[in-house]
């Protein structure tokens, strides 16, 4: 028999083996009977070595010498062999096998055989030895002798997504399945569709859905009010299926621009509200002329200019010419190379930007030192220089959200711009799986309906959703069948 | 005859509909998978992760079994798989088809009562042998399975069938001890060891019977009373039959029992005279000598415990408190808290006082359990006790307030027990069951939410646990696959911080390590454990690391209580259940081991060492080539015939024969039955020569026609159901509020009638018109209960509701009436009072028979199947001739006197027995036509019911009736007497 089927079934009886171990020494035991006789013989006689050991019960009298006796004979043959050891290993080898191997336990029986002699001869007033049968330190307390044969070990039950349950077990994820919500969407064929989607499937089972879902940044987010709120936005839902914003968003100019204080200062700002909320604003916004304008290196120049922005707060555009301010302005060279551009003067004759210019809120936001700032941001000027950002702004939706008070609190929220700062969040936007559910009639269809958006709204799921176990479900074909059940329940 | 047509087209267009909606609300609310030898059904995504491992579990069982019984698979099994209630459990029944039902949850350990290794395979080891046992065939039951096409369940409606039932499955006559010991016996084997027949607490029990010189009953007593009166009530019948087919097996060998269980060709059908073929004697005889032996074994133990020296505890109850659960001690009043359920009183919590044993009714527990009854845990602060209701099924979380006695739910199915209270926060922490796994739980306060801490994998179990003074550890006992047990502590920190680090205090191996909890310093543990075979008293000094033994006791002791420092309360065990002793806190020096009859198989057919199965490893099995179908389940696509015979009926004075057909779904969802019967009598018209009837139910819902409905006890009157006519109607019945022990029914059902002569409810009033559509409902709200032990039920409420509503030609004829029921316990065991009253009144013309009541007999028939006591019913009026007394409005009030039952621990032979008998005494007044004081009726009546309870076929119930009153006519002084004597079958 191979001495490897043997360490294992001294380390079975041992109660040492690892879980693998157990299933090796299981699966041969199956096959082999031999093996399987050597083992309940060896069992047998532990559990008869262990009884005899139980028998000897000493007095304290003669245990301690004893007990003392083999402590210095195994200290010496410790020193001994330690001592051996620096000489030469093969000697040790030798030496220990002495020890260890047969002499031992010749020398152990014929001591266990002494103190048993010692023992009967001697009056202990020890009980019927008939009635003993174990002891547990130095009470005498008997194990009654029960047969028990080597049983099953965790190794040897094998589950089919057994991990499931920490996700089911949880109080969360049971709240979320009492709260109806759950149910209420297992009725709704969309969500039904969605669940049973290959694109959603694959996304719950992709590594960057899954790495940002377990992000700590996304976790504390999707526990936000804002968030959820967000999510339930119309908007926001047809600008996540927007491929611009979705190449916008994983740029690092703008994520630079998220994370920018002032970026959100003016997202905070109540003029930039009112402005981006304005009809004059959006279609200024969507001016190719004003697109170009922006993405010129001297208008950046120019708003990043103190005195443009008075200007541009001044009430009266014609007193504004002679004002000694404008005068300045107009001297300065970036101004002059401002006016030379042909995109300026475009702009300039624009009816939009006329409109706009005249608007208050215009006006006040130019003012702002969040605007002065956010102008000369070195962010905000390559974001301003880029072509998605510039299709993006033209985006009715993006105008829109923009104009969102919820977006602006979210944008405002520390998570968030962690969130789009993220490298997992960047690529999951990026990513086709994502970019093919946000552009799936399904998923557009969902994310307009109540039942999804209560859902997304609640505590529980945002708090699943930060579980890679909910996600595991979500990814399970099983899963979608039950849910697809008229009587789903968990 | 158009109006018939358009109401005959209506009901068919009602009965398409219906079963249209109904077949779309069946599909798919189970999953199908099927193997060649098994089909395996479950609805719960959460239980799927187990489906693999149950097939496993189940064919490596099933292979084992094939070889040792020699039985031949010619049905699979099919095995529901669920999560009903908050242990495991299994059910088995071979007839009508194979079926297992199986309960995931983990096994609860109470005195170490189940087994503690993997639970599937326990099951499924265990349930496979019912199968085996009732199922495998003869080749007669072949050959009568072929004529009966399928093996026939005996049904209450033709009785004859149970003579056909018997034909095709002669086992399932026989005792529960004898199927529960057979497979408890295999079970133990292939589990290699672990099982009842190398059970601690049963050698307790028969060691405690034979020191006590209590009444060990035979096999008829046991059926007939030891499996009620005794607070372990059915449980008796695994212990009993364990115990004596272990001396069978001890004294002749394992495979004598193979040879008396297993059906073969040249075996016998009745079980008793196939035990006396195999063992030579009558199972009469044979139990006797195992009384003896048992006798004297149990002395031999005793002798072994009384070597040294043995604790003997004060005793500080009067009488034994049955089942108890763990104990928690109030040091402010200096009471003890524990709920117990023992036979005679309603299951609740007492308070018990330490030092005189003087007891106090806390609060009822509703649904207690067997064993551990309930959970509890105290908070000493406000005085509130927590604690567990519905301890069968999904436990409901309850607290009490100590003084006023006022309960409150805080978590319905919280599915939480092992409660524990944490002074430090006002938490509580339990362990929580939920799709077979195992999870501990924490409670805030207001505890109206539960928070998961950490779930353990499938298979390790947590139980016992207690938390320390200081809030700061918590201890559990733990148990795994391997039915290791051992002792463990951990951190409640780390535990709120998500790390589960628990420390191995103390390996009990094979024994558990029960109700340990903390000392009042937190320097101790105690628990008890029958590491010695013996339950004792133990004692963890955490700081030393050392467990001390505290007791050397005879029987066994459990559950300690430190109350003081040098006493402790623990309960022993006593014939009559659990007995509250105080004793002394000081560790003892010997405590010596006991033998085990197990052991003694071992080592004298050490062959029952090889029947351990190797574990169902999935190279052994693979699921996926194993695996035939997986589908949805539809209970209508799996109808199929489950049997068809010959029957006897009655139509009017005639008899009839007929055929009657039975189909069902393997799940029994859906069931269907069809009869038609043939009366050749002359002196019937040509068109009653017919019968036909069916009766379609499927879950809430039930379809029914009949055309000249016969029935088999109209054979026997005096009452009779067969009608002239045809009808069809339609059913439905709910429950809007379902509860322990409290419910919230109702029931609707329309009817067309057709073709009549008499009212379809009352035989003896004529119709005056032969269609018509009836539409009757009822709301029925119960709140019964009784004691362990009981025939009936003890106290409670009812209140009924009905309303019938005929239309005629374009009439209504509405009557409603309700009916309220009061009882209460008497002091007397299983005695009670009640008060059942009936008013109704009818928006119908007085003359008009159809919105009549009428009132009279007893309603018995000679030969009957409905409920004994029909002296309850509202229209029933013993003393007057039935139908006799009629009007439009009513009241009646019935008083009721419950006696004793009387049980009997030896009344007949081995199959046919008498279980109890029970004598009622009523009295009833009731006034017809209040409003009318020339058609007014008035009547008295006062009587008795002599009920006694049969046992035929070893397990087919019936009721032996006689009942007597008399009846005065209060208007005119005449008196009328009836007797009644009845025999209802099956129950």
């Amino acid at each position: 028999m191979e001495d490897r089927i043997i360490k294992l079934i001294h380390g079975e009886i041992d109660g040492v083996n690892t879980p693998e171990e157990s299933r090796q020494l299981h699966a041969i035991l199956e096959e082999n009977e031999k093996v399987r006789e050597l083992l309940e013989d060896l069992q047998h006689l532990s559990r008869r070595l262990d009884r005899m050991k139980s028998e000897i019960t000493l007095p304290e009298s003669l245990a301690d010498p004893v007990r003392k006796g083999i402590e210095l004979e195994e200290s010496a043959i410790r020193k001994q062999d330690n001592h051996t050891y620096e000489h030469n290993a093969e000697a040790v080898m030798s030496q220990s096998n002495f020890f260890t191997g047969k002499t031992a336990a010749v020398i152990a029986s014929i001591a266990a055989v002494v103190l048993l002699v010692i023992i009967v001869t001697a009056d202990f007033g020890q009980p019927e030895t008939e009635n003993v049968s174990g002891t547990i330190g130095t009470d005498g307390v008997e194990r009654s002798e029960r047969y028990r044969g080597t049983q099953m070990t965790g190794a040897d039950i094998a589950l089919d997504n057994a991990e499931m349950q920490q996700l089911l077990q949880s109080d969360s994820f049971q709240r979320l399945v009492a709260s109806g919500e759950l149910q209420t969407l297992a009725s709704n064929e969309t969500f039904v569709n969605m669940m049973a989607s290959p694109d959603m499937r694959q996304l719950f089972a992709s590594v960057d859905f899954n790495r940002l879902l377990a992000s700590p940044d996304f976790q504390n987010l999707s526990a936000s009010v804002d968030f959820n709120h967000l999510f339930a936005n119309v908007e926001f839902n047809r600008l996540m299926t927007n491929p611009e914003f979705n190449r916008l968003m994983t740029s690092p100019d703008f994520n630079f621009l998220f994370a920018n204080v002032d970026f959100n200062r003016l997202f905070a700002n109540v003029e930039f509200n009112r402005l981006a909320a304005s009809p004059d604003f959006q279609m200024m916004m969507a001016n190719v002329d004003f697109q170009r304008l922006t993405a010129s290196v001297e208008f950046q120049r120019l708003a990043a200019n103190v005195d443009f922005s008075n200007l541009m707060a001044n009430p009266d555009f014609n007193r504004l010419m002679e004002n000694p301010e404008f005068s300045n302005l107009r001297s300065s060279p970036e101004f002059q190379q401002l006016a030379a551009s042909v995109d300026f003067n475009r702009l300039m004759s624009s009816p939009d930007f006329a409109r706009m210019m005249t608007t208050p809120d215009f006006k006040r936001l130019v003012a702002s030192v969040e605007f002065q700032n956010l102008m000369t941001s070195p962010d905000f000027q390559r974001l301003g220089a880029s072509v998605d950002f510039q299709r993006l702004a033209a985006n009715v939706d993006f105008s829109r959200l923009m104009a969102n008070p919820e977006f602006h609190r979210l944008a405002a929220n520390v998570d968030f711009q962690r969130l789009v700062a993220n490298v997992d969040f960047s690529r999951l936007m990026a990513s086709p799986d994502f970019a093919g559910i946000m552009a799936s009639p399904d998923f557009q269809r969902l994310m307009s309906t109540v039942d999804f958006n209560n859902l997304l709204a609640s505590v529980d799921f945002s708090n699943m959703m930060a579980n890679p176990d909910f996600n595991r479900l979500m990814a399970n074909p099983d899963f979608h069948r039950f849910v697809a059940t008229i009587n789903f329940e968990l | 005859m158009v109006n018939r047509c358009k109401y005959l087209l209506k009901y068919c267009v009602l009965f398409t509909i219906l079963i249209a909606g109904l077949y779309g609300r069946v599909q798919a609310q189970f999953q199908s998978v099927k193997t060649d030898d098994l089909h395996l059904v479950y609805y719960n995504f959460g239980h799927e992760y187990l489906v693999n491992h149950t097939i496993r579990s189940y064919s490596n069982a099933l292979r084992f079994h094939k070889e040792k019984f020699g039985y031949e698979m010619r049905e699979s099994v099919v095995l529901i798989m669920s999560d009903f209630g908050d242990f495991a459990n299994g059910g088995a029944s071979a007839v009508p088809n194979n079926i297992i039902l199986m309960g995931i949850a983990p096994f609860h350990y109470a005195f170490e009562t189940n087994p503690a290794n993997e639970r599937i395979n326990v099951l499924m080891n265990h349930e496979l042998v019912h199968i085996i046992a009732q199922d495998k065939p003869s080749g007669s039951d072949r050959f009568f399975r072929t004529v009966f096409a399928g093996k026939v369940y005996p049904d209450r409606s033709d009785p004859v069938s149970v003579l056909y039932s018997y034909l095709t499955n002669p086992r399932i006559y026989s005792p529960r001890w004898y199927h529960e010991g057979i497979a408890e016996y295999m079970t133990t084997w292939m589990s290699g060891g672990i099982g009842r027949v190398m059970g601690a607490y049963d050698e307790m029990v028969f060691r405690t019977m034979v020191r006590d010189s209590a009444h060990i009953y035979d096999a008829i007593g046991l059926e007939s009373e030891g499996t009620t009166v005794d607070f372990q009530v059915g449980a008796n019948s695994y212990m009993y039959g364990t115990r004596f087919m272990s001396y069978l097996s001890m004294k002749h060998g394992p495979e004598s029992l193979l040879l008396w269980v297993s059906r073969s060709d040249d075996s016998r059908r009745s079980y008793a005279r196939q035990f006396k073929r195999v063992y030579g004697a009558s199972m009469d005889e044979k139990w006797s000598e195992w009384i003896a032996w048992e006798n004297s074994w149990q002395q031999e133990n005793l002798g072994r415990i009384r070597n040294n020296p043995v604790t003997q505890g004060r005793v500080l109850s009067r009488r034994p408190l049955g089942g108890v659960s763990k104990a928690v001690y109030d040091e402010e009043r200096d009471r003890i808290y524990v709920a117990v359920d023992l036979p005679g009183t309603v299951s609740h919590i007492a308070s018990l006082d330490p030092n005189t044993g003087g007891m106090n009714r806390v609060t009822d527990i509703r649904g207690s359990a067997l064993y551990f009854v309930s959970s509890l845990a105290f908070d000493p602060e406000t005085a509130t006790l927590f604690y567990t209701n519905d301890n069968n099924s999904w436990r409901d979380l309850y607290s009490v307030d100590i003084e006023s006695g006022k309960s409150r739910r805080l978590i319905k199915d919280s599915r939480t027990g092992d409660l524990v209270f944490n002074p430090v926060d006002r938490s509580i922490w339990g362990i929580r069951h939920f799709n077979g796994i195992v999870s501990v739980v924490r409670i805030p306060y207001p505890y109206n939410e539960w928070n998961r801490i950490h779930s353990l994998p499938y298979g390790e179990d947590l139980f016992d646990i207690d938390i320390s003074p200081d809030g700061k550890w918590l201890s559990a006992a733990s148990a795994n696959v391997s039915g290791q047990q051992k002792l463990l502590l951990m951190s409640t920190d780390s535990l709120l911080a998500g790390k589960f680090q628990p420390v191995e205090v103390f390996d009990f191996e094979v024994s558990s390590p029960s109700s340990f909890s903390f000392s009042k310093d937190g320097r101790y543990l105690y628990g008890s454990t029958y590491y010695s075979g013996v339950s004792n008293i133990v004692r963890y000094d955490i700081e030393n690391r050392q467990m001390r033994w505290l007791s050397n006791a005879e029987s066994g002791l459990f559950r300690p209580v430190p109350v003081s420092g040098d006493s402790l309360i623990a309960f022993e065990f006593t014939g009559n259940g659990f007995v509250p002793v105080r004793i002394a806190s000081n560790p003892v020096e010997r405590v010596s081991a006991i033998r085990f009859l197990g052991q003694e198989i071992v080592e004298q057919h050490p062959q029952v060492t090889k029947w351990m199965l190797p574990p169902p490893s999935p190279a052994q099995f693979p699921v996926e080539e194993m695996i035939t179908e997986r589908s949805d389940y539809s209970p209508l696509r799996s109808l199929s015939v489950v049997s068809a015979y010959p029957v006897i009926q009655g139509y009017k004075d005639y008899a009839a024969g007929g055929l009657r057909l039975n189909l069902g779904d393997p799940l029994r969802l859906h069931s269907m039955a069809i009869t038609l019967s043939y009366s050749p009598h002359p002196g019937l018209a040509a068109r009653e020569h017919l019968h036909g009837s069916f009766l379609y139910e499927a879950s809430a819902w039930h379809f029914f026609g009949m055309y000249n409905g016969a029935d088999f006890y109209d054979l026997f009157g005096p009452t009779r159901r067969s009608r002239k006519g045809y009808a069809l109607g339609v059913g439905y019945k709910d429950n809007a509020y379902r509860d322990i022990n409290r419910t919230l029914d109702y029931r609707i059902t329309t009817t067309y009638y057709g073709g009549l002569e008499r009212l379809p409810e009352f035989q003896n009033i004529l119709t005056s018109f032969s269609e018509f559509v009836s539409l009757s409902g009822s709301l029925t709200y119960r709140s019964m209960s009784n004691s362990l032990g009981a025939v009936d039920h003890e106290k409670g409420f009812l209140w009924e509701f009905n309303t019938y509503n005929n239309y005629v030609e374009g009439r209504l004829f509405p009557r409603i009436n309700q009916n309220l029921d009061y009882g209460i316990a008497l002091p007397v065991r299983h005695a009670s009072l009640w008060f059942r009253s009936s008013t109704g009144v009818s928006f119908s013309p007085r003359e008009e028979p159809l919105g009549n009541f009428y009132f009279g007999g007893f309603g018995n028939n000679w030969i009957d199947y409905n409920p004994s006591r029909r002296y309850r019913s509202f229209y029933s009026f013993p003393g007057v001739d039935l139908n006799r007394i009629g009007g439009v409005n009513y009241g009646k009030l019935l008083t009721e006197l419950a006696l004793p039952p009387v049980r009997f621990k030896r009344a007949g032979f081995t199959n046919y027995y008498a279980n109890w008998a029970q004598l009622n005494l009523f009295g009833s007044g009731l006034v017809t036509n209040f409003d009318h004081e020339a058609t007014r009726q008035r009547f008295f009546n006062a009587g008795a019911q002599l009920d006694v309870r049969m046992v035929v076929f070893s397990i087919l119930e019936s009721t032996f009736s006689v009942g007597y009153a008399s009846a005065w006519d209060y208007d005119t002084g005449r008196r009328s007497d009836e007797v009644m004597v009845s025999l209802r079958l099956l129950r």
